[in-house]
């Protein structure tokens, strides 16, 4: 009964509404139908975990993928320890159980050794909240920094040409990020300034570099970038490529940053002011911590067009996921399995994406924004 | 007075910290670009390259799998299908060419597409508001990149040849492409001809004269529709008709045959805006004033006229100049084009660098038009925007 008075109300509540529901339900019906019967029965999913290495590693050496491993294990070890001696908190049971659901579902189609690396990473978030609070807090920073060394040195054993995969893809999304971000900041800052130089560099800068495609700025910094090394340097086209990327990415930073920087009150520069700070140092301590942190859900929507745009190194022969999902497709054992992987492909980066945007709306949460 | 002001040093004056800063600052930027020029030329000539457009009137000896460009026949400039014969600046025009297709029509899809999934999220009726939600989620977290590929490799490459494919009210879909109904003329068209231009004439004729005569608005309309019934009339026959395509052995006659790859990125272009363009026509629909449609619906207005009436007029304020940078995303991301192989400009630009080496030169002519398009693009939008905006209501 309940449920026929739900379907009055939500789908037929009115004569245009039902014919609405009707020709949505036939069309949902006649494309869902086309493509359940594809998915479940002519589709040849075994495509994804035969090639899983090369989608996530690309040509990174076999013998060698244990580093990535590594660098994830401690990545999200560091992190667990961090967020445990700061909140004091335990690891929520959601986290165990979708460790053990994960590991279940991939359980059967990954090699023996994997396994043993895989539990290790779904285990290290969950240990490290655990183990936390019994750390001594003076520890933490150097900690870290010793982590954070470990895992930048991980990698480099393996020439960069050969790195790929979906791995390649996270790399470039942290690496744009972190240098883009500063020189975001400077920018904005200009833009918001009172010098007058300073100011129209930076408007000149950031209106310029988002007139143009993004893949157009890529191009020209792989070209331009080793012309201005010494020619025996060859340097690797993945730190070319990020330059241009950090470049473009920066403009659009500014352009966030600075509506925070003009979303401060007024009074609060002029608060500054009569406590005698002077220019940076009123930004430094008043203003931009506001800005930014009145900015953070456009932040992470920025982190997350920088995680989709990766995919444009495919375009200039980086061997990030797309790439390495076209490569798979050549293949002659799977020839004609592009709607599977390149399906996949789409997953993986809707699920990142998607796992961003949640973290955005739970930091906002609990950052009060909007709310204060 | 003197001795206090000379008392505060240089280095504590922030006036003139703040010149000296941007002195520096000018400076340094000026011999970042020299040292950076100095470098790219001399990195250049070491390579055996040199900086020159000559290229783009040496002949370009490469085909184009689709495209039109200006041209010299016989004595006459006309726009027809590129020839390798013709120079490589005709091929870039012919790639700028294509770019402003595939955006024009994708930008008219779009919209169309993305007011109507943003008015569903706002639908009462659950089915429709879930699904535009569930569109505009999975599409904005996916890459644009990969749902191209994905619609050229995964759908327009695995649709049946000719032969097998199904037709659809006139519409075709075959691994040739997308076949549609356009519009044709017909053998009266040689005698309507006259009466179509010269109808056009009288409106900019009309719209010409405005500073001496302010024309009523409905002129506008009633004088070129008059001529052109006036020569329909006379005419007694259909000047134009719809042309359906039909399948003739291998080959589509009639109607427009759009390639697959112009199909994929048009596709792409116009599915992925559209959510974009959902959101922003939401967040301008929910942002008014609830009173609003309760004095529409006090007045006894329907949904649907409240919306036409209502909410959308006011809604279109604060949509324009969001949609106005999407329409320059849109514009932008067809450079993705290159992807799928569609000669767009990038596209264009690509075969071309791979053919005479000028990489360098060639971007730089790429971008300068791709920001040339953005500048437009935004100075429209600027325009319009003071049109629609409030009279009297600062911006």
């Amino acid at each position: 009964m309940k449920a026929l008075v739900w379907l009055r109300e939500n789908l037929f509540n009115s004569f245009f509404n039902s014919v609405l529901t009707l020709v949505t339900l036939a069309l949902l019906y006649f494309s869902l139908r086309g493509i359940l019967v594809w998915a479940l029965t002519e589709a040849r999913w075994s495509v994804v975990p035969d090639n899983m290495r090369l989608l996530m590693v690309g040509p990174f050496p076999p013998d060698q993928v244990w580093r990535v491993w590594a660098m994830l294990v401690l990545t999200l070890l560091v992190a667990g320890l961090v967020y445990g001696r700061l909140t004091g908190g335990r690891p929520p049971l959601w986290m165990w159980l979708g460790a053990l659901l994960v590991y279940a579902l991939i359980w059967p189609v990954v090699f023996p050794s994997t396994r043993f690396w895989l539990a290790l990473a779904l285990l290290a978030l969950p240990a490290g909240i655990l183990a936390g609070p019994y750390l001594p807090r003076r520890w933490l920073a150097p900690l870290a920094a010793v982590a954070l060394v470990v895992i930048l040195a991980l990698p480099t054993a393996v020439n960069p040409n050969q790195w790929g995969g979906f791995f390649l893809t996270v790399l470039i999304t942290i690496g744009v990020s972190l240098m883009a971000f500063p020189f975001g900041l400077l920018l904005a800052l200009g833009r918001t300034g009172k010098l007058p130089v300073f100011r129209t560099l930076a408007i000149l800068y950031i209106e310029l570099i988002r007139g143009v495609p993004l893949v157009t700025v890529l191009f020209l910094s792989w070209i331009m970038v080793p012309l201005f090394v010494p020619e025996q340097w060859r340097l690797p086209d993945l730190i070319s490529v990020s330059i241009g990327f950090s470049m473009f990415a920066a403009a659009y930073l500014a352009e966030y940053v600075r509506g925070g920087i003009q979303g401060v009150p007024k009074g609060q520069y002029e608060a500054a002011w009569a406590l005698g700070l002077s220019g940076s140092q009123s930004a430094r301590y008043i203003i931009l911590p506001q800005a930014i942190r009145a900015v953070i859900p456009a932040l992470i929507g920025q982190e997350i067009a920088i995680f989709k745009d990766t995919s444009l190194v495919y375009i200039l022969g980086l061997f990030d996921l797309l790439y390495m999902a076209l490569t798979v497709t050549k293949n002659p054992r799977y020839l004609g399995t592009d709607r599977e992987v390149l399906l996949f492909v789409m997953f993986v980066y809707f699920v990142g994406a998607a796992l961003m945007s949640y973290a955005s709306r739970r930091l906002e949460r609990a950052m009060g924004l909007g709310t204060r | 007075m003197k001795e206090a002001r000379a008392a505060v040093p240089f280095w504590k004056d922030e006036r003139k910290l703040g010149m000296l800063f941007q002195a520096l600052l000018l400076l340094t930027v000026v011999l970042v670009l020299l040292f950076l020029s100095y470098t790219a030329y001399r990195g250049m000539r070491s390579r055996g390259l040199e900086f020159s457009f000559a290229f783009l009137f040496e002949e370009s000896g490469f085909l184009i799998s689709e495209g039109v460009t200006l041209a010299n026949d016989g004595g006459h400039w006309l726009f027809r299908a590129f020839q390798p014969s013709d120079a490589n600046w005709q091929v870039l025009l012919a790639g700028f060419i294509n770019t402003l297709r595939v955006s024009v029509t994708g930008i008219v899809l779009t919209t169309i597409l993305g007011v109507l999934v943003g008015v569903g999220r706002l639908s009462s009726n659950w089915l429709v508001n879930r699904l535009s939600f569930a569109y505009v989620e999975f599409v904005r977290n996916t890459p644009l990149l990969v749902q191209m590929i994905f619609w050229y490799l995964a759908v327009f490459n695995k649709l049946p040849p000719l032969r097998q494919a199904s037709e659809w009210y006139g519409f075709i879909l075959s691994n040739k492409g997308m076949a549609v109904p356009w519009i044709a003329t017909t053998p009266a068209w040689s005698q309507f001809g006259p009466y179509f231009y010269w109808g056009l004439y009288l409106w900019l004729g009309l719209w010409l004269i405005r500073p001496l005569w302010r024309p009523p608005r409905w002129l506008y309309w009633a004088a070129p529709l008059g001529v052109w019934a006036v020569g329909l009339a006379l005419v007694r026959q259909l000047p134009v008709t719809v042309s359906t395509p039909v399948k003739k052995g291998f080959r589509v006659e009639g109607g427009a045959l759009l390639s697959p790859e112009f199909s994929a990125v048009l596709l792409a272009l116009t599915i992925y805006t559209a959510s974009y363009i959902a959101e922003i026509v939401r967040g301008a629909i929910q942002s008014l004033p609830k009173g609003q449609w309760e004095a529409a619906s006090s007045l006894g207005l329907s949904y649907g006229q409240t919306l036409r009436l209502i909410i959308l007029p006011q809604a279109l304020r604060i949509i324009v100049p969001p949609l106005g940078n999407q329409y320059l995303n849109l514009t932008k991301n067809s450079s993705l084009a290159i992807a799928v192989g569609f000669p767009e400009l990038f596209n264009v630009y690509g075969t071309l660098a791979n053919q005479t080496g000028r990489s360098l030169e060639g971007i730089l002519i790429v971008m300068a038009v791709y920001l040339s398009i953005s500048l437009s693009i935004s100075a429209f939008i600027n325009w319009y925007n003071t049109r629609v905006a409030l009279v009297g209501v600062a911006r």
